[in-house]
């Protein structure tokens, strides 16, 4: 089946390239030959049924596992797959928000925020507390410095992680299911918070998901992971991959079934 | 509630070769289900190329039993080439029917049970160990590595965490090593008593007691002690921060969890476990002396005396360095077995029992290497 290609190039760097990646688990094929441009700005959305692989790709693009094969590059620097890379430097220029929040247990929140600019800054402990304060202030949690993330609702341990995921300014946030186990309104109040600080802080931003009203509010490109054969097959902004790409299998996620090309029917064989 | 009135089926051949079957009655659960003879039987009577027709006209009521029953038919059918006509019975009957049967059953999704000869199985296993072993004794050295980047200040842990740790296997776990240790000189107090008594040598109990509990049980004792009551809860801890993703976090904010999490465990055990040893050993000796006060009537001067005599620097030294040995063992296993548990649940458990069993057994493995060594040095 052919690709929808629908990706934009604009002739600038791209921020993040990732060129013939292949993931594995041990001896089973997740994904094979992931080729994808995120540019600068851009609001990027990893999507693709249960199962096909996007956190295991998260994992290789924000430096935890290499891929089997291929290259991942941010600006052109590598981070896999090549003889000279420079994973800390890229690193310290990227932050995580992970599926359960990911906080530490045994810290307070502004401990937690505290964490990144310690390990990368000289600054006084005292200056460390005003920062730590100001991001989480910037996710709505002024306030709460003093509580422990158990202490907090699911959708205030996802903004307390968003808080320490943007404790060194990064300019690449990753977020790995930012809506699941929330509610709509949360969700779609966590979806405003990525917009806003995507534009204040002019960062770029990949997000994992599969909620579809996340993809199309905020999502301006995607690649699309399918778990049959296992490779990408489809690319581009998500709403024009909705209107064009006569995919069935990424026309019906992009609807949620209820336009399926094949129609599972209660019927009866024989 | 009127008697529910049990399944029914009956089935007639027709003239033409087909096969009428009738169910009627209540097809319940408690019932049972229809055995695979019977339905074997039904099948018999159809000629070859003929067909079944279902009639439920006198069907009272039904649940699973009845759509398993559907089933299982519908696919003999199958294997047997015969076709099946479904439209005599309920709807819903025929929709939870169509349902099971929309997304047909595929060879390959079921799972193989693979079952290699005993020789194939004793050799995977030992591979699987084998490869365990080499990344835990890896997990050691990367431990040693991050020992040398503290000393070197270079070294993300922080003292809190240490002070922590320290606090919770330290302090907070004296009283059970007492109370422990108190019974060990007891219960070896007693066994010596009963043995020295035959040769009028009752006083040796205190060179017995002393002996022992400086050179191997203080240690030895504490260090089980510690397995059970903070290995095990390191490797839960830690467990659960991996399943968290609490670990990933730290990595991806270019922490090394060996840094954060493991150094300052275990140098809290390491620090922990000789202070741990001498009260102890302390206690040991109280334990052995009570018994010898109450038992065999010596004063306690002259168990002191006679302790004092067979103790010497180098027991007192041999058993410290042991207790911090063994200390990093409690604390590099515990961590390890976290940081290796399976993602779920039961894999956090999984390594919390791992973690005490190996710790235990890594621990006294040791010990006797140790003990063999002294020896033959003559120590």
């Amino acid at each position: 089946m052919a690709i929808c290609d629908f990706s934009e190039p604009d002739g600038m760097a791209p921020h993040l390239e990732v060129s013939h990646v292949t993931s594995m688990h041990g001896d089973r094929l997740i994904q094979r030959d992931l080729n994808f441009k995120v540019r600068h700005g851009d609001i990027f959305i990893v999507m693709g049924p249960s199962g096909s692989g996007k956190s295991t790709l998260l994992r290789h693009l924000i430096g935890l596992d290499p891929p089997a094969e291929g290259s991942i590059r941010y600006d052109g620097t590598c981070i896999w797959g090549c003889d000279e890379y420079d994973r800390e430097a890229i690193m310290r220029r990227i932050g995580v928000t992970y599926q359960t929040g990911g906080l530490w247990t045994s810290m307070t929140l502004i401990e937690n925020v505290s964490v990144p600019l310690q390990r990368y800054t000289d600054l006084s402990p005292k200056e460390v507390r005003e920062l730590a304060r100001l991001k989480l202030a910037m996710v709505g949690l002024a306030g709460f410095e003093d509580h422990y993330p158990s202490e907090l609702s699911g959708g205030m341990q996802k903004r307390a992680g968003l808080a320490r995921a943007i404790a060194l300014d990064p300019d690449l946030l990753f977020f790995d299911e930012p809506s699941a186990g929330l509610d709509p309104v949360t969700s779609r109040r966590l979806d405003d918070l990525i917009l806003a600080l995507r534009d204040n802080l002019g960062a770029t931003v990949v997000i994992v998901t599969h909620e579809l009203a996340s993809i199309f509010a905020i999502g301006n490109n995607s690649v699309f992971l399918d778990p049959e054969s296992k490779t990408q097959i489809a690319l581009g902004d998500p709403k024009t991959l909705l209107k064009e790409c006569p995919n069935p299998m990424v026309h019906s996620f992009l609807t949620r079934g209820d336009e399926p090309v094949e129609r599972v029917t209660g019927g009866v064989r024989g | 509630m009127p008697e529910k009135e049990p399944p029914q089926l009956s089935w007639d051949r027709t003239p033409s070769g087909n096969v009428v079957i009738r169910i009627s009655g209540h097809w319940l659960i408690e019932h049972g289900l229809i055995g695979d003879e019977t339905m074997t039987d039904m099948l018999a009577d159809v000629a070859p190329g003929g067909s079944i027709v279902l009639d439920a006209q006198n069907l009272l009521g039904w649940d699973s039993s009845l759509i398993e029953f559907l089933i299982r038919g519908v696919r003999m059918c199958e294997a047997r080439g015969i076709a099946i006509d479904r439209s005599g019975t309920p709807e819903d009957v025929k929709r939870l029917v169509g349902l099971a049967l929309a997304v047909p059953d595929h060879p390959d999704r079921h799972k193989m049970p693979v079952a290699p000869p005993p020789l194939a199985r004793i050799g995977g296993r030992f591979l699987v160990n084998l490869a365990l072993g080499i990344r835990m004794l890896g997990f050691f050295g990367e431990a040693v590595l991050a020992f040398g980047r503290l000393l070197r200040g270079r070294s993300a842990m922080r003292g809190i965490d240490f002070w922590e740790a320290f606090t919770d296997c330290g302090p907070r776990a004296l009283p059970i090593v007492c109370l422990i240790s108190v019974l060990v000189g007891l219960i070896m107090a007693f066994i010596g008593a009963v043995q020295l008594t035959k040769f009028g040598a009752q006083v040796y109990v205190a060179n017995l007691v002393g002996i022992a509990m400086v050179r191997e049980m203080g240690a030895l004792m504490a260090a089980i002690i510690m397995a059970g009551r903070t290995g095990a809860s390191y490797a839960a801890n830690l467990g659960t921060m991996q399943l968290n993703d609490e670990v990933s976090a730290l990595r991806t904010v270019g922490i090394d969890p060996m840094d954060f999490l493991v150094l300052p465990r275990l140098l809290a055990l390491a620090l922990a476990l000789p202070l741990l040893t001498i009260f102890s050993n302390l206690a040991g000796m109280l334990g052995g002396a009570a018994l010898a006060a109450i038992e065999l009537h010596i004063d306690w001067p002259l168990y002191i005396t006679q302790t004092r005599h067979a103790i010497t620097v180098t027991d007192l030294v041999l058993g410290l360095v042991k207790a911090c040995l063994f200390g990093s063992i409690v604390a590099v296993t515990g961590c390890w077995c976290g940081m290796a548990a399976e993602r779920h649940a039961a894999g956090v458990g999984q390594a919390a029992t791992n973690a005490v069993v190996l710790t235990i057994v890594l621990v006294i493995f040791s010990d006797a290497v140790i003990t063999i060594m002294t020896s033959v040095l003559g120590i």
